[in-house]
């Protein structure tokens, strides 16, 4: 019993966890000109995880400040046919200790092509890596993080938001 | 007393190791700690046949030659594979190279760190390839990770992130892929 519980207090592993093991202990911040054709869907990407970040009373939250101090740097740029529409990450370790620092970039070569609502919810779901959520790897979980990609998540299954499994995750984390 | 100040003794010291090993088991099973990026992929498949079905070429190739490509802040690795066996149906003549394109590699003092369960070419190795054509002049992996096998000592080996893949190709002799993906395109 007291092995067990020792065990329990001394191993932070979620194994059922998609999370990447590192978080933001102050709240992150970023910069996107008004005038990018992105802006309005990095910001309700910001404005849907804030919502989450509010409900399950995290003491971060997502903020949009000047350029110079932003600590996640945003990147709307034409890749070329790469296979992937946009990519988020946070450091200096992904899977560990605290972020200071993140990035979305934004593959304008295939994302140009596609709806407001498809842009906003890719945009959603890059800000979930940024904040340290990972990949959901089950197709039976609803998740707009699922590792098939928009394809699927939003295509398929209309997620464009955070959905009760992704609050969970947060919920993990913060 | 001494005897059962010793068990305990004895007790703790098991527990600490068993608790250490479920520490350390815990550890190794979360994510690599490698810097990674996440992305949201253009394309996924959810069978074998669907991603069968969707490709431009289904080849067996060993890469020959690599070369890095800056594009903006990202770097790239363009790596040329010559084809040693054609298994789709659209005509390829045999030592045909093709350019795969994939994300992550070193240029000029700039890297760019690998896509999260991408398996990245490596030269001289031979893999199966699921490729689509792009609008320049690469191709592209199926599904961003999903399109990618080793090929290792005349066997298919699928990395453990392949689900369905894994289940179904992996560990099988290429002959025997050879005629499931030509089962697969006989309708076609």
């Amino acid at each position: 019993m007291f092995s067990l519980l020792f065990v329990m207090l001394i191993n932070p592993i979620q194994t059922n966890a998609d999370v990447f093991g590192g978080k933001w202990t102050s709240s992150p911040t970023y910069y996107l000109s008004t005038s990018n054709a992105y802006y309005s869907n990095i910001s309700a990407g910001a404005s849907r995880w804030n919502t989450q970040l509010s409900a399950i009373s995290a003491n971060i939250n997502i903020q949009y400040v000047g350029a110079i101090s932003a600590s996640i740097s945003v990147n709307t740029f034409s890749y070329g046919s790469t296979g992937w529409n946009a990519m988020g990450s946070s450091g200096p370790v992904l899977t560990s200790g605290t972020y200071t620092y993140g990035n979305i970039k934004i593959n304008t070569s295939y994302m140009d092509s596609y709806s407001i609502t498809k842009k906003s919810a890719i945009c959603t779901h890059e800000w979930g890596h940024v904040l340290g959520i990972a990949h959901t790897m089950s197709a039976s979980i609803n998740s707009l993080m699922y590792y098939g990609g928009s394809s699927v998540y939003f295509d398929d299954w209309g997620i464009s938001s955070p959905t009760q499994y992704d609050k969970t995750q947060l919920n993990l984390i913060y | 007393m001494n005897t059962i100040k010793l068990k305990s003794n004895r007790e703790l010291i098991f527990i600490l190791l068993a608790s250490t090993i479920l520490v350390l088991s815990g550890c190794s099973m979360s994510k690599s700690s490698q810097q990674i990026n996440s992305v949201d992929w253009t394309d996924h498949y959810n069978t074998v046949d669907e991603m069968t079905r969707n490709s431009d070429y289904i080849i067996i190739a060993r890469v020959s030659n690599q070369r890095y490509e800056e594009r903006h802040d990202l770097v790239f690795t363009l790596s040329e594979v010559t084809v040693v066996k054609n298994i789709g149906l659209k005509p390829i003549p045999e030592n045909q190279k093709f350019t795969v394109l994939q994300t992550g590699g070193i240029s000029n003092g700039i890297e760019t760190n690998p896509i999260e369960d991408v398996l990245m070419l490596k030269n001289n190795n031979t893999y199966l390839l699921f490729l689509r054509e792009t609008n320049e002049s690469y191709v592209i992996l199926m599904g961003g990770f999903q399109g990618i096998a080793s090929i290792i000592n005349g066997k298919v080996s699928f990395p453990d992130n392949h689900s369905f893949s894994k289940n179904q190709l992996d560990q099988i002799p290429v002959s025997d892929l050879e005629y499931t993906i030509s089962y697969i395109l006989k309708d076609q």
